[in-house]
């Protein structure tokens, strides 16, 4: 019996061998229970989001007032009454330490340490310090979390600026707005989740470049979408003549076929992006003539955001637009506003700069506040660096220039879970160097998409080897910051 | 025996069937039961133990009676087991927190552990060569799961639980810990390295051989914090490379708990609030919000999500969902409808600016764990607020820019006490309603938005709308303003428009010659904007020829006599790119001739021509207008000299309307002559004059 029975080898027929099959088709059918939707055939085809959130979300979006050419930290959030007493008087070289300086200032044999043009004054209960070139967004100092210890690691515009974006100095990184596509996907789903805006203001400025907003590696559905300044901020949106809307849905129909079999050879997912595309253009046609008509916002808004928010490609009218861009479910929407690199000449071109964004910065958010939208949209305000605590150039009392410092400077950050009222971290007595709290880029980068409910060490893109995230390798969350 | 062997035999098939589903569908997997994976360190040594024996049976085989019923029964057992083991290794990687590439060399290993020795069991032959791969791959497997696991604390079912409060002593609940698990083993009576021991407070306030091993307040001066920062290959890294390392979530306590004073002594409670919120359990940064419900199948979600209604989970582990409604154009109540089928999962709504109705608000009442309502800009009038009695759970509504009165939020506001906060700004409630619902909902938020300043700004100027400044026959000039009611004001007579002497007018003005419009925009409430000033140039009748009889100077080219009647207004200059726009003379003299098709009856003409002083280029001197019907017969009918400008100017354009009354030439040909002498203010800066011109056009 025992050899029979250990001859059984040869009782493995094909029956039998099916017999046992049958059996692992049982243990696949016990599998399936644990996957819900796997066998309804919709789950491949579900259209939820790209992404949801790792935990809940205080933001749900971002609106970036992002200061290119960096606003000077001492005539705006980092009062400084010392300089104006020591007004001449040399940096101290301890203070100054190892401080790399750029080629502007690098050669001058002194350091003349200069105060604030402007007076300032302390505005609601937090009675932060804000200077008076900034009154309206004084009056809601309430609402804001003031950051005075921001600090970076370049030192120049474009690689800083470029780090504040993509999380890296140089340009091949995705920008935060395309990372937040990436992982948060879009809420309305007939409007690109990452939007661009550019204006200039007098002062003088600094270039903005396409690396800025990039997708980076990441598929190019998640590229910041630039808006024009001219009067229809979405160029080539209308169906070109003669041309009516449903040719024009029959002509993307037999697009996406091609394009389908297209894929089905190449399987470029960069294909599939394209198609997507084609369909939100498509959608935009019908969302975006209601989001860039004016018409319908009653005069106090006008009012609220100043008259210029009604000439296209104005700050003011990119703010308005930023606002009614997110409103509509635009995950992320950034703005660069040009004209704040006052290396000379700066109280004139400061106070030309403030002008032009202090009152329709403060309007965006008492704005956002009053539709019960503030606790839900992140803005946040402020530039790549600072500016230096001494002269460049000729000094004197009213008329001075700030070179580039990236060691501390001020931004600010209202709404979507930001600790309203705070004024966070300081500098010391000239402020040069932080003394407590200090935020680095990475750290900014962390709470942001803390806030917006990413956890910033799990959302990762596999590129060339590596796994990539906007914070890179570094990056704390600082509960100090959150509401 | 064979009974056993056969369900043995039945079990392992299933359970590889099993395996393998998990294996392809790993990612989608949910777990009913957290921590299930656990069992996974618990089996795995019985599959490696059986599976040595297996082979090591191979060595006795010639002392045992029934080898084979032994080898199969181990070989079937050791299948068995390594299938299980892979299972539970597989859940266990869904908790997630592995390194991904250590992780996937265990798992495939793990699992062609298990493939050997279920191939074998089908086999049922050359058992020796299974049991050496068999053992082989579970090297491989044991290797690859050990250092993924050394030093870790497997068995523990569910979160780690730090049980911390203001009470606890830091020291002993948080820093002692980490200290033991690391750094004891090397630091103690038996065996001290570097003459330090860390087994006792005295022991560690004492130091090492270099002395104190943390300075209270300065973390970087603190010699133990430094060890652990050095790179994992310096000699002096602490713990050694080899040892479990501190983790980055100990590294921050220890640094922060140095940097607040080192006390071996104080309570969580005497920390900072950073330092108390830092050393709470992971997870607890961000504060979870559970739901009793459960979650919609993702099916479910798919279904009610359409391009116009967006419906998602609030986060990845939630099983509340969120619905956002966008393009009022394509609103559909039909979708509205169809979230009745998540209506317990749903806890946000927005439907802003969507047109619905206030009977469209009974659809929510449904929505029985809705926290969040955003109705904004609906045009819904209040009545319907009512509907929303039965949302217990509403916390925030916003009603801005909606018709809803004081009464009606009064009303809603007793009927729903979970109402934490209410936006109502651009409603039909006045300053003193707010203030009242204030006082009578203390608790309540109560958002009144900007009330707007009695400031008067100054409106934006007009903008234009034509393109293109040279007008054709039948175009008219038009402008508009991005505002509502605005009144505009102009004139054409070169004076500064005002609300008292000029036309009012919202529709496009009609120009019959070239002229130059100054038009504001004014409105109520508002300043009067800055008037801008339009050059506008008419053409009514167009030559079918046009012939020049002098030379432009080569640099001017333009585009010959047919750039004078291509209604094109000439450019500012680029530097260094050549300037097409515009014919110029140099100290010679523009000679052209029109031809029309027939004697046509012109009230006059136009001559458009640049003024850019500080260059030298200067208005004519002089324009002599010819006419007739044959080009032989030209009579000379007028002769002008217009105004030359009194000092220096930059780029100016401009025009000379030459009335002509009473004429119907054929031909017109016009002669415009360069200044000559150049004026006194350009102090001899300037050598030569020059004549610029760009269009001549008959009205």
């Amino acid at each position: 019996m025992e050899n029979e029975f250990f001859k059984n080898r040869l009782n493995v027929t094909r029956r039998h061998f099916f017999g046992q099959a049958a059996a692992g088709i049982g243990g696949l059918a016990l599998g399936s229970l644990l996957v819900p939707d796997l066998f309804t055939g919709e789950a491949s085809q579900q259209t939820l989001p790209l992404g949801v959130a790792h935990f809940a979300p205080k933001a749900k979006r971002v609106i970036y007032l992002c200061q290119n050419g960096a606003p000077s930290q001492y005539e705006s959030f980092d009062y400084k009454p010392i300089l104006n007493k020591m007004g001449g008087q040399d940096l101290p070289a301890s203070i100054r330490g190892n401080q790399r300086l750029t080629g502007m200032t690098a050669s001058q044999d002194k350091f003349p340490l200069v105060g604030s043009f402007y007076d300032f004054k302390q505005y609601g209960k937090s009675g932060a310090y804000i200077s008076d070139i900034f009154p309206h967004i004084g009056s809601i100092a309430d609402d804001l979390c003031i950051i005075r210890t921001m600090n970076t690691d370049a030192i120049n515009h474009d690689p800083a600026l470029t780090f504040l974006q993509t999380g890296a100095q140089v340009g091949n990184r995705p920008s935060m707005g395309a990372w937040m596509s990436y992982g948060l996907g879009s809420e309305n789903k007939n409007l690109p989740a990452f939007c661009v805006l550019l204006s200039r203001g007098r002062g003088n400025g600094q270039g903005v470049y396409s690396k800025l907003w990039t997708n980076g590696f990441l598929d190019s559905t998640h590229q910041g979408v630039v808006f024009s300044s001219s009067e229809d901020p979405i160029l080539y949106l209308n169906d070109a003549d003669g041309i009516d809307k449903n040719a024009r849905r029959r002509m993307l129909d037999q697009l996406a076929e091609l394009n389908h079999a297209g894929f089905q050879e190449n399987k470029d997912p960069e294909v599939e992006a394209k198609i997507q595309q084609y369909e939100m253009a498509y959608r935009m046609q019908t969302a975006v003539p209601d989001l860039t008509d004016l018409s319908k916002e009653p005069d106090h808004i006008i009012k609220m955001y100043g008259p210029d928010c009604l000439v296209p490609g104005t700050y003011a009218a990119n703010v308005l637009l930023a606002r009614k861009l997110s409103e509509s479910g635009v995950r992320f929407v950034q703005i660069y506003h040009q004209g704040w690199d006052s290396h000379g000449n700066l109280p004139k071109e400061m106070a030309m700069q403030a002008q032009d964004v202090d009152r329709s910065s403060a309007a965006l958010i008492t704005d956002l506040k009053q539709r019960g939208l503030l606790d839900e949209t992140l803005v946040i305000w402020g530039g790549e660096f600072g500016r230096t605590n001494y002269c460049q150039g000729q000094y004197t009392v009213d008329n001075y220039g700030r070179d580039h410092h990236p060691r501390a400077y001020s931004i600010f950050m209202a709404g979507g879970g930001v600790k309203p009222g705070t004024v966070y971290g300081e500098t010391d007595e000239l402020g040069y160097n932080i003394i407590k709290d200090p935020v680095h880029i990475h750290d900014f980068h962390a709470t942001v998409q803390h806030l917006m409910g990413i956890n910033h060490e799990q959302l990762t893109y596999k590129h060339l080897g590596r796994r990539y995230r906007l914070t890179d390798i570094a990056g704390n969350v600082l509960p100090g910051l959150l509401a | 025996m064979k009974r056993i062997h056969s369900i043995g035999n039945l079990l392992l098939w299933i359970l590889q069937g099993f395996l393998i589903f998990l294996l392809f569908f790993q990612a989608k997997i949910k777990l009913p039961i957290q921590g299930i994976g656990h069992i996974h360190p618990i089996i795995l040594h019985i599959p490696i133990g059986v599976g040595v024996l297996f082979l090591g049976l191979f060595t006795i085989k010639k002392h045992i009676l029934s080898f084979d019923i032994i080898a199969s029964f181990l070989l079937l057992t050791t299948a068995i087991f390594s299938t299980l083991t892979a299972i539970f290794g597989l859940l266990l990687a869904q908790d997630g927190g592995y390194e991904i590439d250590q992780l996937n060399w265990h798992q495939w290993s793990g699992v062609a552990v298990s493939f050997v020795y279920f191939i074998w069991v089908i086999l049922q032959s050359h058992f020796l060569i299974g049991a050496v791969i068999g053992c082989l791959v579970l090297v491989i497997a044991g290797h690859t799961g050990g250092s993924i696991t050394h030093g870790e604390n497997f068995l523990n079912f569910g979160e780690k639980s730090l049980a911390l409060n203001d009470q606890s002593v830091v020291f002993e609940t948080l820093i002692k810990p980490i200290l033991e698990a690391k750094c004891v083993s090397c630091h103690n009576d038996q065996k001290t390295k570097g003459a330090l021991k860390m087994n006792s407070i005295a022991a560690l306030l004492k130091g090492g051989k270099h002395g104190a091993i943390w300075k209270p307040g300065d973390p970087l001066a603190s010699h133990f914090i430094q060890r652990i920062n050095l790179p994992l290959d310096a000699k002096e890294h602490m713990p050694p490379k080899g040892k479990a390392q501190i983790s980055p979530e100990e590294l921050i306590i220890l640094t922060l708990w140095v940097k607040e004073g080192a006390s071996v002594e104080n309570k969580l409670g005497a920390f900072s609030k950073e330092f108390q919120r830092i050393v709470q359990p992971k997870g607890a940064i961000a504060s979870v919000i559970t739901y009793s419900f459960s979650a919609a199948s993702a099916s479910e979600i798919a279904a009610v999500n359409t391009p116009y209604c967006t419906v998602y989970p609030i986060d990845q582990a939630s099983p509340a969902l969120q619905a956002n409604f966008y393009v009022a154009a394509k609103f559909e109540k039909k979708s509205l409808t169809d979230l009745s089928k998540i209506s317990e999962q749903l806890v946000g709504l927005n439907i802003a600016k969507m047109p619905i109705s206030d009977s469209d608000l009974s659809l929510l009442a449904n929505f029985k764990n809705l926290e969040k309502l955003t109705l904004n800009f609906t045009p819904i009038t209040g009545k319907g607020l009512s509907e929303l009695s039965r949302l217990t759970q509403l916390k925030v509504l916003s009603i801005s820019g909606t018709k809803s009165s004081y009464t009606q939020v009064q009303n809603l506001l007793k009927q729903v006490r979970s109402i934490q906060e209410i936006h109502a700004w651009n409603t039909s409630i006045n300053p003193v309603e707010f203030a009242k619902l204030r006082k009578e909902f203390p608790r309540v938020l109560i958002n009144a938005g900007y009330e707007p300043k009695d400031e008067k700004l100054q409106i934006n100027p007009p903008i234009l709308i034509n393109e293109n400044l040279v007008l054709k026959p039948n175009e008219q000039l038009n402008f508009k303003h991005t505002l509502r009611d605005v009144i505009f004001h102009y004139t054409t007579n070169d004076s500064i428009p005002d609300s008292l002497s000029t036309l009012q007018t919202k529709g496009p003005i009609s120009i019959n010659q070239f002229t130059k419009v100054r038009i504001l925009a004014t409105k109520g409430g508002w300043l009067a904007s800055n008037p801008i000033t339009v050059q506008v140039f008419k053409s009514q009748f167009t030559p079918i020829r046009i012939d020049l009889l002098s030379t432009p100077d080569p640099k001017y080219p333009a585009h010959g006599a047919a750039s004078l009647v291509d209604f094109t207004l000439g450019a500012r200059e680029v530097k260094g790119v050549p300037n097409l726009t515009w014919l110029g003379f140099n100290e010679t003299n523009l000679d052209v001739l029109a031809s029309f098709k027939e004697p046509t009856p012109l009230h006059g003409l136009t001559l458009s021509y640049l003024e850019k002083t500080d260059a030298g280029v200067f208005p004519p001197a002089a324009i002599e207008v010819w006419a007739g019907n044959s080009p032989n017969t030209l009579r000379k009918i007028k002769t002008i000299k217009p105004d030359q400008p009194s000092a220096k100017n930059g780029f100016t354009p401009r025009g000379i309307n030459i009335p002509l009354p009473g004429i119907q030439p054929q031909y017109i040909r016009l002669k415009a002559f360069a200044v000559k002498k150049l004026p006194a203010y350009l102090e001899n800066k300037v050598k030569k004059s020059w004549l610029r011109v760009d269009e001549l056009l008959f009205y």
